[in-house]
């Protein structure tokens, strides 16, 4: 069921395209922004850029998930999806793994524009910058999609959405700030890996809160 | 087989169902009537568990429908206002999930006549986006001939349709009672009710009366 689950996310998101052309557009008007009203040295802009980063992807991933629940609510799909005899953890499951998929999509196309713009040197331990992202995208998908299912069902959930999301998110995105700082400084791990600690934490807490809860969360 | 014992449910602390209490055998149709806003969508939502009540229970099967097995819920069926579709989806689409997610199989050729049946099968490859209200009415019927629940629960079946589709309706009701599978259905006409009706509950002021439609 799973599978079948997010199988339909991936299909409406390839139909609609409305999810990762919105977090695509938002993100890089961000870039632009900064890129053009930063009048600073390079190294202060390099001391800061992981902030920059991790700012944007808190906005674009509002926007995202924000779309993401607001197809359900269209033609109230998402109240067959709930009445339906399925585990409503796996919704949630499904909602997390499209999510992360969006985001990191998203960001392997905004990632070179972020850089170049701004005037930075592109990572040395590349790789090691966009593993390390993708397990903060886990966590911010997790919480995402955890306070999402929560205010679905409010007329209020276009404001609620981040006025919750925004405190929980960020021990979140202070540890991502901090990891891709020292990525980028090509720092040892012993100096950062309690930051990745956080970040782990955070992704097994609301993703098991995440599938354990839905099922009551997403009730009227 | 299904069993509703004192539901209470009120919104911004004006009650809206004052403890609800019904049982419906196999094989029987309730027309669930009511003036606008006496809660008929908010009982139909709640024994769906798509609304949490604020206490009461609801068993169907013996089961605890309220419980967290989604099992429980197998052979329910509800429609609702909307057609619980997604719009970018084609009917054909929709239909195809809409089974997957109750663990059933249909064969492509078997949709595609009932979307014949129901005049839908010209934009079978359509995003329902641009359907008509009463095409959508016409889909949620086509949905619950594949699903074909023990037990329905259909909120207002009549509404947006032109005559094709009440007589559409008129045979879907027709053929719960043949199979001897039961319905709450959600009324406001009352021939209709007491013409496919077993019994006739009325909700008004948060509580539910009922007769007989004889």
């Amino acid at each position: 069921m799973l599978l079948n689950l997010i199988k339909k996310e991936l299909l409406i998101e390839f139909r609609s395209k409305q999810i990762i052309l919105s977090m695509l557009i938002f993100g890089l008007a961000i870039i632009l922004i900064f890129a053009l009203s930063s009048n600073v040295s390079s190294e202060i802009l390099s001391s800061y850029s992981p902030g920059m980063f991790w700012l944007m992807n808190l906005f674009i991933v509002v926007l995202g998930v924000h779309r993401s629940f607001a197809y359900e609510k269209e033609f109230d799909a998402f109240s067959l999806l709930v009445s339906a005899p399925i585990n409503r953890g796996q919704i949630f499951l499904s909602k997390w793994i499209s999510g992360f998929i969006f985001i990191t999509t998203t960001q392997l196309i905004v990632i070179v524009p972020f850089f170049n713009l701004l005037l930075l040197d592109i990572p040395e331990n590349l790789l090691l910058f966009i593993l390390t992202s993708m397990l903060i995208n886990l966590g911010m998908m997790a919480i995402a999609n955890l306070v999402s299912g929560i205010v679905i069902r409010s007329n209020f959930s276009e404001i609620l959405l981040p006025l919750l999301m925004f405190p929980l998110l960020s021990p979140l995105i202070i540890a991502a700030t901090k990891i891709s700082s020292a990525v980028i400084n090509a720092h040892s791990y012993e100096v950062w890996n309690v930051w990745v600690l956080i970040v782990v934490s955070i992704v097994v807490l609301f993703g098991l809160a995440g599938y354990a809860l839905f099922d009551f969360i997403v009730e009227e | 087989m299904l069993s509703v014992k004192n539901i209470y449910k009120s919104f911004n602390r004006l009650s809206i169902l004052k403890g609800i209490s019904f049982s419906q055998n196999k094989g029987e149709i309730i027309a669930l009537m009511g003036k606008n806003g006496t809660g008929k969508s908010t009982l139909l939502r709640i024994i769906a568990r798509i609304m949490k009540a604020d206490s009461g229970t609801v068993t169907f099967n013996e089961k605890d429908l309220l419980s967290a097995n989604s099992k429980y819920r197998n052979n329910m069926f509800y429609v609702g206002h909307e057609p619980g579709l997604y719009s970018f989806f084609s009917p054909i689409e929709n239909l195809k999930f809409l089974l997957k997610t109750r663990d059933l199989s249909s064969k492509e050729n078997s949709i595609e006549d009932k979307l014949d049946r129901y005049g839908l099968i010209d934009f079978i490859d359509k995003p329902i986006a641009v359907f008509s209200k009463g095409m959508l009415q016409k889909l949620k019927l086509v949905q619950i001939e594949l699903v074909n629940p023990d037990l329905l629960l259909f909120d207002e079946p009549y509404s947006s349709l032109d005559e094709d589709g009440v007589v559409l309706v008129d045979q879907l009701i027709a053929d719960i009672k043949m199979q001897n599978k039961s319905a709450i259905l959600v009324l406001h006409d009352e021939y209709k009710a007491k013409k496919y009706g077993d019994f006739i509950f009325k909700l008004a002021s948060g509580k539910i009366s009922k007769k007989n439609a004889t």
